[in-house]
Order: structure tokens, then sequence, then C-alpha cells
């Protein structure tokens, strides 16, 4: 059976084909377009993942959208009648919009893929993200957790996986929102809502939770254990998308940071960090409480974890240390372009009755690099590239490797990597100089073989998975001087391990590196310029290459140099 | 016809645009997307050709492009400090400059037809021509702009030293048009340059239609807001929204509800 699942319309649009069960490719549509964040009908992705996959659109047995369009309009409508008359502004838009585009999904996929309608489904929002997370784990049941910004009504979603089955069993509806709420105080503090949520997560790990009170009044528990409210008088997202947050607000808090004014050290910034402390304090408490409900329901030691708010590395940390969970799983990607997969997992699992066939062990499914060579290319052997890698960062260099497919999402977890020496002064803010101008805050990881990890980390038990994909944090074992240089403001470090398995090149780059009398470990982050999505081709990295100030690119079995 | 052209896109609806932050802001922010967009569409094209003396022109072409991107970027952002505005992400040009997406799908930007990756799709020669009549365009719309913004000279000097650029980009570009009809390619030349004007009318065309079709639209939808939803709007007031954790009420199906 083929399924294809698309998610589209809100942010990061991907693809997905399923074959028999299997994910056989995916792709996201931003790495075709160039425009980060891009959110339009994925057609470059589908088209990939079709090409790919040796399969015509009228071959696919089921077309997947990861979300119900006629519920998701139903909110709309009903937020924007409940907001009246404050929504005179966006009522137009929006019902334009909707009227006029959105709601004829059904007919757009039908005009793009020239498919038969009755080949066309929708699944939910919120059980799209639980599928891409617990039908992609490796266990054979567990809670799961989704959290997001919104979806038709349901914002958040407590379910029960078995086997083959997804059970829904708690919902939090709309504007109830997390992932909202979440977004306003990001906007609030000038970030970009959407895209900079990470930014206001390590704002606060620099700041101390001072304003808790405050923050509090804008989001509370009620109801049965473990619900929450959002305060409406202190948002607008409710009707308005542009503005997440209110007066309201402004009268709570003070007044918000201009947006994309520089962060220094002064009164004002303390003040911001404090604030982001409380945020990020208020949202680990109600997530802490959800998961205690969720363990009442399903007393599972494993947690699947998914939606936009569970990116959040700081509170997956204190999901495991301070949750009733033992084992937590997080997908690759755990919001938008994952739900791509996971609209069509939801369909083959829990409606086709398909049994489960997949366990998502890397990151990246299917996709070939799309190569060819650039002016200044060097030939070499597949299996001289990690030790001329290693020979290279050991020198101090800061390289980019780009290898096979790009995956889900906007990190890399080893198919478009930029490398550095760990233990160079300030290696994490000066690789990260090399090709985005540094943003303030912005965090960069390591890359450590996972045998050697408790070497170095204090590592709880139950987060191997979370730690292959770089979902935690972790603090430096003591006398570990040269690790807390690289900590964040709050001790701990970004960690991804590197898994001999799944990535032996990688592995074997950290152990030359090791073996040579220095750390095997490498500072690292993902291969794009600031504002742009990952690079997908060969031509696309040679282009930011050129335009960074890396010093080697190697591309499969090439390499490019900086020309003096 | 470009004279009619210049005359009304100078209309008061336009200059408006300059005199609102909150517009001009949306709209340097749009302006520098697609100035960043074109400028990697360049570089490629710069490693693609095989002449190395366009290869050279479209080297600086693409260099221009990144600067303008970053001076229309900095005066945006100059404008959302001195106003503080609010900025977020989906910053889409205002609407009499929304050269670039009538609706998305289209492909077209703010040049008129830009994509990702154009010289992989065309030839030498049909990409120059394509690359001619958008910075004829681009002149005459930035040749606009300067006269719209003398109440703002920051803006205006940006425009002002963006077609001293853009007319080079056009010298350069027609004088390689001029080469290849010399060498006996001139029914190509003018093929390419009439494909390329009708590709721009036509997506100019398309928008239009699709932006009154939508101003309409929205007129329509907002006396109906004032009208007819109006009681429903009162009546959904009162009801609350679900707070707290709710048992999920819908049964599993593949349907649209």
């Amino acid at each position: 059976m083929r399924i294809l699942g698309i998610s589209a319309f809100h942010r990061d649009s991907a693809a997905a084909l399923l074959v028999d069960g299997v994910p056989v490719a995916a792709a996201q549509e931003e790495h075709f377009t160039g425009k980060l964040g891009e959110w339009s009908f994925p057609r470059r992705a589908i088209r990939s993942c079709l090409d790919e996959a040796g399969v015509q659109a009228r071959d696919l047995d089921r077309i997947v959208f990861y979300e119900k369009p006629l519920r998701k309009f139903e909110r709309i409508l009903a937020m924007q009648l409940g907001a009246f008359p404050r929504s005179a502004k966006t009522f137009s838009s929006s019902m334009f919009l909707w009227l006029g585009d959105r709601l004829w999904m059904k007919n757009r996929i039908i005009e793009e893929l020239e498919v038969p309608d009755e080949r066309i489904s929708f699944v939910e929002h919120q059980r799209a993200h639980a599928a891409a997370s617990y039908f992609t784990s490796p266990f054979e049941e567990a809670a799961i957790l989704s959290i997001d910004d919104m979806g038709e009504w349901a914002t958040t979603l407590l379910a029960r996986g078995a086997g083959n089955e997804i059970e829904s069993l708690r919902e939090v509806h709309f504007p109830h929102s997390l992932g909202l709420w979440y977004s306003a105080f990001a906007q609030y503090l000038g970030f970009e809502p959407g895209a900079d949520e990470g930014l206001l997560e390590e704002l606060a790990k620099q700041g101390t939770p001072s304003s808790l009170d405050k923050v509090r009044q804008t989001l509370s528990a009620c109801g049965e254990e473990g619900g929450f409210q959002v305060h409406s008088e202190h948002f607008r997202f409710q009707h308005d998308a542009s503005r997440l947050y209110s007066q309201g607000l402004i009268d709570l808090l003070g007044p918000a940071r201009a947006p994309g004014s520089p962060i220094a050290e002064g009164p004002e910034d303390t003040r911001c960090c404090d604030l982001a402390a409380s945020v990020q304090a208020v949202l680990e408490e109600r997530v802490l409480a959800l998961a205690e409900e969720l363990h009442r329901h399903v007393p599972s030691s494993k947690l699947c974890l998914s939606g936009e708010v569970a990116r959040n590395r700081s509170l997956v940390r204190h999901l495991r240390t301070d949750g009733p969970f033992e084992q937590i799983y997080l997908p690759p990607s755990p919001g938008e372009p994952g739900a791509a997969l996971g609209a069509a997992l939801e369909y083959s699992c829990s409606i086709a009755g398909e049994p489960r066939a997949f366990t998502q062990e890397v990151a990246a499914i299917g996709g070939k690099l799309a190569a060819s060579p650039e002016d200044g290319a060097v030939s070499l052997s597949k299996a001289e590239i990690p030790t001329l890698i290693a020979a290279r960062l050991a020198k101090g260099e800061h390289v980019a490797w780009v290898r096979g497919g790009v995956e889900l999402g906007d990190r890399s977890w080893s198919a478009r990597l930029l490398l550095a020496r760990a233990d160079k002064e300030d290696a994490l803010g000066g690789l990260l100089e090399t090709v985005q101008n540094r943003v303030p805050c912005a965090p960069c990881r390591v890359a450590v073989p996972a045998a050697r990890l408790k070497d170095h980390f204090e590592v709880p038990d139950g987060v191997e998975h979370a730690l292959r994909f770089a979902h935690l944090e972790l603090k430096p074992l003591e006398g570990q001087a040269q690790l807390s240089k690289l900590a964040a403001a709050d001790g701990r470090v970004w960690v991804q391990a590197i898994d001999q398995r799944y990535d032996p090149q990688l592995c074997q780059v950290l152990e030359s590196m090791g073996a040579e009398g220095g750390l095997p470990i490498a500072a690292m982050t993902d291969f794009h310029l600031r504002g742009r999505p990952l690079v997908r081709s060969e031509a696309d990295a040679v282009e930011a290459f050129q335009r960074s100030r890396l010093d080697a690119l190697f591309v499969e079995e090439r390499l490019y140099e900086r020309k003096a | 016809m470009a004279t009619f052209l210049t005359k009304l896109r100078s209309s008061g609806r336009l200059k408006a645009v300059w005199h609102d932050p909150d517009r001009a802001y949306k709209t340097l922010c749009s302006f520098s997307e697609t100035e960043r967009d074109g400028g990697k569409d360049l570089e490629r094209a710069a490693r693609r050709v095989s002449d190395p003396e366009l290869r050279g022109h479209l080297e600086r072409h693409a260099r221009d492009e990144v600067k303008h991107a970053d001076l229309f970027r900095t005066r945006a952002l100059e404008l959302a400090n001195e106003f503080a505005l609010t900025t977020h992400g989906d910053e889409t040009a205002d609407k009499p400059y929304d050269l670039s997406r009538g609706r998305p799908g289209l492909e077209l930007d703010a040049h008129g037809f830009f994509s990702a990756g154009l010289i992989d799709e065309l030839g030498d020669l049909e990409y120059i021509a394509m690359l001619h009549v958008a910075e004829e365009r681009a002149a005459e719309l930035f040749t606009v702009q300067s006269s719209l913004t003398d109440h703002d000279p920051k803006t205006k000097a940006i425009f002002e030293e963006i077609l001293i650029d853009e007319k080079y980009h056009v010298a350069y570009t027609k004088t390689f048009l001029d080469k290849w009809r010399h060498e006996g390619r001139e029914r190509e030349v003018s093929n390419a340059l009439k494909t390329a004007r009708d590709s721009r009318l036509l997506g100019a065309w398309k928008r239009l239609g699709l932006r009154s079709a939508g101003g309409f639209g929205r007129v329509l939808l907002f006396v109906f807001y004032w009208t007819l939803v109006l009681p429903f709007g009162f009546i959904a007031r009162l009801r609350k929204p679900a707070t707290g954790l709710v048992t999920p009420s819908v049964e599993l199906n593949d349907g649209q509800h």
C-alpha cells in the first residue's frame, strides 16, 4: 500500500511516502524553494518523494492530509465570532483565505496530483503528531503526549499507544494552547513567533524565575488534574495570528521588548531574561502536571512526546528527571514537518489496520543527494574522508559535511553538518559565526560517540533515544573543564550521541580526534546560512560554502577548499 | 506605456504605503527577500554559464542583489525599532506592492519571474533575456519608489543607490543580447524577449485578477460581518470555550470533519 502524507499551510510544509508501512522518502518544501518556514502546498517535496520511489501520483493508494479542514474552519469561525467586535479587522481576511482556498483542500489535492477524490483522507492534527512519535518509536506500548500550538480544536493530546493502535484519552482545546502561549511570550520578548521559540528557551537559562506569580496569572491549572487554561485577557491569538499578545499582557508585565533589538547586558535585559526563565518554569510546571495525569491513565514507563512544544530541550530534561516516565522517545522532527510522516502512519496503522513495520533509527528517510560536481571539486575515496575531516578539525578548521538526503525539520543529525574542534576557545560561537553571523543566544551542540557519553557527562537513564536525535542537554562530569566552556548559562551542554551502528563515519571522525590526544567530541551545528533552510543539493552546499567563512566542504566523496 | 504605468503607480495609494511605517516595513522586508532570492539564483547562474565575461557580470550582479537585500533589511529593522513595530514571521509586502504572491504557488517574485534554479531550466540566452526584462522593470519600479520617498531621505537614498546598480544590470544584459544578435541569433533573442515579456504580463494579469477578486471578497465579508454576523457574534460571546482536559468526542474517521 502506497500512502502519501502531506503537511501544509501552517508552517514547514512537507511530504512523506510510505510503502507497505515503511517510509521510503520524505522531503520538506523549504529545501526546494529556499524560503525558511515555507508553508505553501509542498508540490516539489511531493514530486521529490514520488521520483525517489519511482511512483506516479496515480499509483498512490491514499493521500493523507495532516488535519481536518472542516473542523479547523469551525474552530476559526467560532473564535472569530467569539471575539466580536474585536475581530472586525481579521474576520474578512481569515474568512477570505478559508472560503477561497483552505476549505477546499480536497479539491486542491485533486488538482495538484490528479487523483480521484475517494483516495484522499484527512486525519486529526494532534493524532498525526502522536503517530509521528509512537509509530516511529521502538516501543510496543507507551503513553503519548502531543503538545502543540494549534490544529483543529485540540492543542494538546493525551493518548495511549498499544501495538497497532493509538487511543485518544484527553484533549485540551483551543484557545488553551501551551504552544501559542509560549509563542506569545517569544513575540513579547522581541523574537519571531513560530520560529524563534528556541531563543526564548536559551534566554531563560540566563535568568532567574522571579516573575512566576505574574506569569501564572496568564496560565493556570483548572478542572481535572493536569488541565490548564490560558487567560484570554492577556492574548489575541484567539482571533489574530499576527500579534499574539494583547495590551493586557503589557499592563501586567510592562512594555514589550522591541523586535530585533540586540540583547546586551543591562537592566532591561535582566528583566527579559528573568521573565523568560519564569515563562519556561511555568511551562514546565504545566507539562509535568499533564505528564502526571497521563501516567495515571497510562501507567507505562515509556513516553512518546511530540508537537512543536516538544522541541523544548529543557522541558524534555525536566520531564525525564522530575516526571513519572523512565524512558522518553521523541522523533527527529516532532513538529510540523514530521506530522506529514505522522499523517501517513496514522492512516496506515490506525485506519487501514496495517501492521507497524518501522522504527526510526536514523533521521533521514530515504533521499539521495542531488549531486553534480562543481568547479574546484577534488575527488576522494569514501574510506579516507573521516580521517581527512578529523585532521582538519585537529588543525582548528571549520568543516562542512554533506551526505545523502536532507532530513525533515530545521536540524540535521548527520546529513548536513558543520563541525569544529570542541576544545577550541569559543568553539560553538566561532562555528556559528562562520556561516550565520552570530545570533545572541543561538545554541550549538556537541557530537559525542554514544559509547563515550558517560565518560564525560551525567547521563540519566532512559534517554538514549532522545540523545540520538539531540533532544537533551547534559551536565558535564566534575573535572571536565574543557566541556564546561561549552555549557550554556545553566551549566549544561546540548549533546547529540553518535551511535556507531547508525553513523560509523562520524564516529570514526570523533574517535580519530580522541586518538590524537584531543577530546573525542566535536562542536556541531546544521549547515545553512542565516535565514536560510538547510542546504539540499551539492550546488546549494557549494554556494553556501562560498558565502561562508568555512575552511572546507566535503560533499559525499568530493572536497572543496577555500581558495587563498 | 511606461510613462503611463509610472504615473498610474505614483497614485496616492502607493504614496500612502511609504507614509505608514508598518506598511513600509513590510514592503521593505518583501523587497529584501526578493533581492536575496534573485542573488541566490544569479550565483547559481554564474557557476553554470560558460562565457567567462558573462560569468563575471553575473557574479557582480549577484553581489549587488545581496547588497540590496541587506540595505532593505537594515532599513526595515531601523523602521521597526524607530516606530516600535510588531514584526512577525510572514512578512508579506503591503498590497499595492504585493507583486510576488497574489496567491502562493504562482512562483513569481517582485521582479516578475525569478525562481530558485531558473538557470537550470533555461539556457544562457533565455536566462539573460528574462533577466534583461526583469531588470528593466526593476529599474522602472525603483524609480517610482524613489520619487515617493522624498519625505524619508534614508529610504530614498537606498533606492537611489540601487537604481545605479539596476542601470548597470540593464546595460550588461543588453550588451550580451546585442552580441548574440550579431552572431546570427536574432530570432532566438527576439523570441526569448517576447516570452519573457509575455510571462511577465500574464503574471501581472493573474495577480490583478486575484487582487481584484480578493478586494471585492474582503469588502463583502466586511459588510457581512457588521450585518449578518453581528447577532451570531453576540450569541457566540455567551458560549465559553471548553477549559481543562476534555474527553475526545469525535470517533476516528478519515473524513474532513
